[in-house]
């Protein structure tokens, strides 16, 4: 086997040393990096293998992925044994994965790693190496490794895509804004539709999806789009590398309500003069916490009549949250001392129950409660359900 | 991927390992489902988020999120030695902010990582007995590197789940039941017997509170059915000094009589059967006149004797085409030997090899597996059929008992087709749901 370069994790800064990170006692843990592979690739033809016993297949296939049941796709895990995990047998899973891509046909070969691959340091890019000169296709090695949430998956996973199959191209005769961060786990069919509808709205063509509804050709026209909008986190390196690789700028953000026209001016700008536009929320101490992935929160925090505090368990820029704002460190005692100086809570269900007594405006997220609240799903870029779901309801807290 | 015909397979292993895909069929129970079975129990999941997700989920689509807590792994902790200082520091912290009684009962789940690292397991567990004297702390193992070569995960917990179980005086009217999902049903023949004799009967699925979880302890004779539940048995039975009997699920008539004569035997209890058979042996011979010859496909997690079962039901002259499994287990080896000898043209069929994924959504797309009758969850999808016997581990079934019971199911299931969609992704056959 070919020798490589070392396997890299981590490209996610280490804020996770405070007291009670990532533990909870009531609440569930956010879906991990390798569905969030799986998620990002889920469209593009490619065959992804988790090297993986058993468990993160059935996991994300289950509760991180609505489209298992219905739409083609070709993930699957390794099957790791106790004895392949002492003996080392990697030409197994070079010679299973070469007999799958027979059977598959793939664009390209996607690997990532589970847990016990990582610590037993499975040489994953040697495996890649080895694999991409026998089949003759795109092999992505993804540095996962099951201890990350589904933000760094998915970034890792795009920001790999987009290596190899994006070039500097022509840019399109008209504006045109790409869509980056589209995953099932944080955005449903209903709002991205909306999204996309709101793009044309303000003048726009849509460009690409990165990566829901799409295609790998898609994917690769992905350079020629004037501007992308990104709306998770989990794009963000995928956006780094456009600006690098074209000189494409990027604006964060969801159209939610009043927020809406604030970033058709970001974009529209952002076209004009290749600026890029982040996001930026400085928390207080506020009668409202909002949960959830940061470029959510911050969107939807922005689009409000209160002050407020939000808390991403999830990766996210260390310039994104501010002040009493807390990013990065899935904290269950850190959300309780948020919420106990606050009267409403925006985010997933699942949240209630660190305070029941206060109210809580539900805005159910796929990568955190899975199918748990699935049918309450709402589309929160829709402005009447904004109004009627947020907006009133918050109202009717500042009268009381 | 080709089915093979029975008669050209190898036992055990009639397919060689090759990458897995996931069959979108969540009936079958896992480690969640089971433990949580103990009333009052906690469990606390300590492993890499990777690994947490699934049985949290699980845990939260019952609504049993108050009883499952979690500490993750973090790569800071892999890398400088920390991890066992840290794990018990956050395991403590979490079970002290429980804002509710304390449970009696706190399961311990380590995984694969925990093991390769060499994680000072008793360690930990001595370190929250000491911060909780008041709760029973048992170790417990999530090592799906263990799947293929055992013991299993299923296994090991369905054996952990009775260390709690404190030594006490023996008592002689009544037997426990040890490692099944499901209470023994009530057209059982070992179940009227064992009543009539005056004999109660206790097993975890009918323990409404840890004091009948406790009181399973008692039985001076304890019972076991299936395969996976001999671990348990054999430990239970052992730890507390009782009698253990192994009574084989099995589907054959000719099989059944020796259980039972095994089991009045060893229960010094008259069993009688005669009725029972006849019952279902019409029940059988009504079934095959109303399916005719529909083919017929079964899976392995419909029953945990899959080729016995087939077995009855090619004895009764039913059209079984089709058994989907990967591996034939040890207990069913000469039921295999029979239906290689008798059924050389029966199809084996994996349920996890890559190809099938594709085959099967086309499928999907494009029904056309209505014409077969299925009995289990993957045989149903597998084949694409939407009439099927929607059933899990026997469902409690015994003796000439589950011979009834397939049969009225398998009619049940030909008149009436299912939504393989809305049914076969319900987490958990039989338990509380959040699904539909």
């Amino acid at each position: 086997m070919k020798e490589t370069s070392k396997q890299t994790t981590g490209k996610y800064p280490e804020n996770i040393m405070d007291a009670y990170a990532d533990c909870a006692t009531y609440l569930p843990s956010y879906a991990s990096d390798t569905s969030g592979v799986c998620s990002a690739l889920y469209e593009l033809g490619g065959l992804t293998v988790v090297h993986d016993a058993s468990g993160c297949n059935s996991t994300y296939s289950t509760f991180d992925e609505p489209r298992w049941f219905k739409q083609e796709s070709a993930i699957v895990i390794s099957g790791l044994t106790e004895m392949d995990a002492i003996m080392g047998d990697d030409q197994k899973l070079i010679d299973n994965c070469i007999e799958a891509a027979h059977i598959y046909s793939p664009n390209f070969l996607a690997l990532c790693s589970s847990p016990m691959p990582f610590v037993i340091g499975t040489d994953l890019p040697a495996i890649g190496a080895e694999l991409e000169e026998r089949l003759g296709i795109p092999v992505l090695v993804i540095p996962t490794n099951g201890i990350h949430s589904y933000i760094a998956g998915c970034g890792l996973a795009w920001e790999a895509l987009l290596a190899r199959f994006c070039q500097r191209l022509p840019k399109s005769p008209k504006p045109s804004i790409n869509i980056l961060g589209a995953s099932p786990l944080d955005i449903e069919n209903n709002t991205l539709s909306h999204l996309c509808a709101w793009i044309r709205s303000i003048g726009f063509q849509l460009g690409a999806c990165l990566a829901l509804h799409t295609s790998l050709e898609d994917i690769s026209s992905l350079p020629k789009a004037h501007a992308n909008l990104v709306l998770s986190s989990s794009a963000l390196p995928a956006a780094r590398f456009l600006t690098h690789l074209c000189d494409q700028p990027s604006v964060l953000g969801l159209p939610i309500g009043s927020f809406a026209p604030i970033l058709k001016e970001r974009l529209w700008e952002a076209v004009t003069t290749k600026q890029s536009f982040g996001l930026t929320h400085t928390g207080s101490e506020a009668p409202l916490v909002i949960a959830g992935e940061a470029i959510f929160c911050a969107s939807l925090a922005t689009a409000l009549p209160l002050p407020s505090v939000l808390y991403s368990p999830l990766e996210c820029p260390p310039t994104l949250l501010l002040g009493k704002d807390s990013g990065g460190v899935e904290d269950e005692s850190k959300i309780q001392s948020m919420m106990a100086t606050a009267s409403v809570l925006m985010g997933d269900p699942f949240y209630q129950v660190l305070a029941p007594e206060k109210r809580l405006l539900a805005i159910p997220h796929r990568a955190f409660s899975g199918r748990v609240f699935a049918k309450d799903m709402w589309n929160i870029l829709d402005p009447q359900a904004f109004q009627t779901r947020i907006l009133n309801p918050l109202r009717e807290e500042i009268a009381c | 991927m080709e089915s093979l015909r029975i008669a050209e397979t190898q036992y055990p292993s009639p397919f060689a390992s090759g990458l897995e895909f996931n069959p979108p069929v969540r009936g079958p129970w896992n480690i969640v489902h089971m433990a949580l079975q103990i009333p009052e129990a906690h469990l606390l999941y300590i492993c890499a988020r990777g690994c947490l997700r699934g049985v949290l989920m699980t845990c939260a689509e019952m609504g049993a999120m108050d009883r499952m807590h979690w500490v993750g792994v973090r790569e800071h902790d892999l890398a400088t030695g920390e991890l066992d200082a840290t794990t018990l520091r956050l395991a403590t912290h979490v079970i002290a902010a429980l804002k509710t009684t304390k449970p009696p009962l706190i399961m311990v789940y380590l995984s694969c990582i925990h093991k390769c690292t060499q994680m000072d397991y008793p360690a930990l567990l001595e370190g929250l007995r000491s911060a909780f004297p008041e709760i029973r702390f048992i170790g417990c193992h999530m090592m799906p590197t263990m799947r293929k070569s055992g013991p299993t995960d299923e296994e090991r917990t369905r054996a952990q789940m009775y260390e709690a179980l404190s030594p006490c005086q023996p008592i002689t009217n009544a037997v426990t039941i040890l490692g099944s999902d499901w209470p023994l049903a009530k057209n059982s023949v070992l179940k009227s017997a064992l009543l009539a004799h005056g004999i109660a009967i206790r097993e975890l699925p009918t323990c409404k509170s840890f004091a009948d979880y406790q009181n399973l302890a008692q039985s001076a004779t304890m019972l076991s059915f299936a395969p996976q539940a001999l671990l348990a048995a054999t430990s239970t039975c052992s730890r507390l000094g009782r009698k253990h009997l192994h009574l084989p699920l099995c589907y054959p008539s000719a099989a059944i009589k020796a259980m039972l004569a095994k089991a009045q035997e060893g229960l010094g209890i008259a069993i009688p059967s005669s009725q029972a058979e006849e019952r279902a042996d019409h029940a059988l011979r009504n079934a095959k006149k109303t399916l005719g010859d529909r083919p017929i496909h079964i899976d392995y997690t419909a029953t945990v004797s899959p080729l016995s079962l087939a077995r009855l039901l090619i004895e009764y002259h039913f059209c079984v085409s089709t058994l989907y499994l990967d591996a034939f287990a040890p207990h069913e080896e000469e039921d295999y030997a029979w239906l290689k000898e008798h059924a050389p043209d029966l199809r084996v069929c994996p349920t996890i090899h890559p190809s099938l994924r594709l085959e099967r959504v086309r499928k999907y797309l494009n029904p056309e597996g209505d014409s077969i009758l299925a009995i289990g969850q993957k045989a149903a999808y597998l084949s694409g059929t939407r009439f099927f016997v929607n059933t899990v581990n026997d469902m409690g079934h015994l003796d000439f008992g589950a011979q009834a019971f397939i049969a009225s199911a398998m009619l049940e299931a030909q008149a009436k087709p299912k939504d393989p969609e809305i049914v076969l992704q319900q987490k958990g056959l039989g338990l509380p749901s959040c699904w539909h």
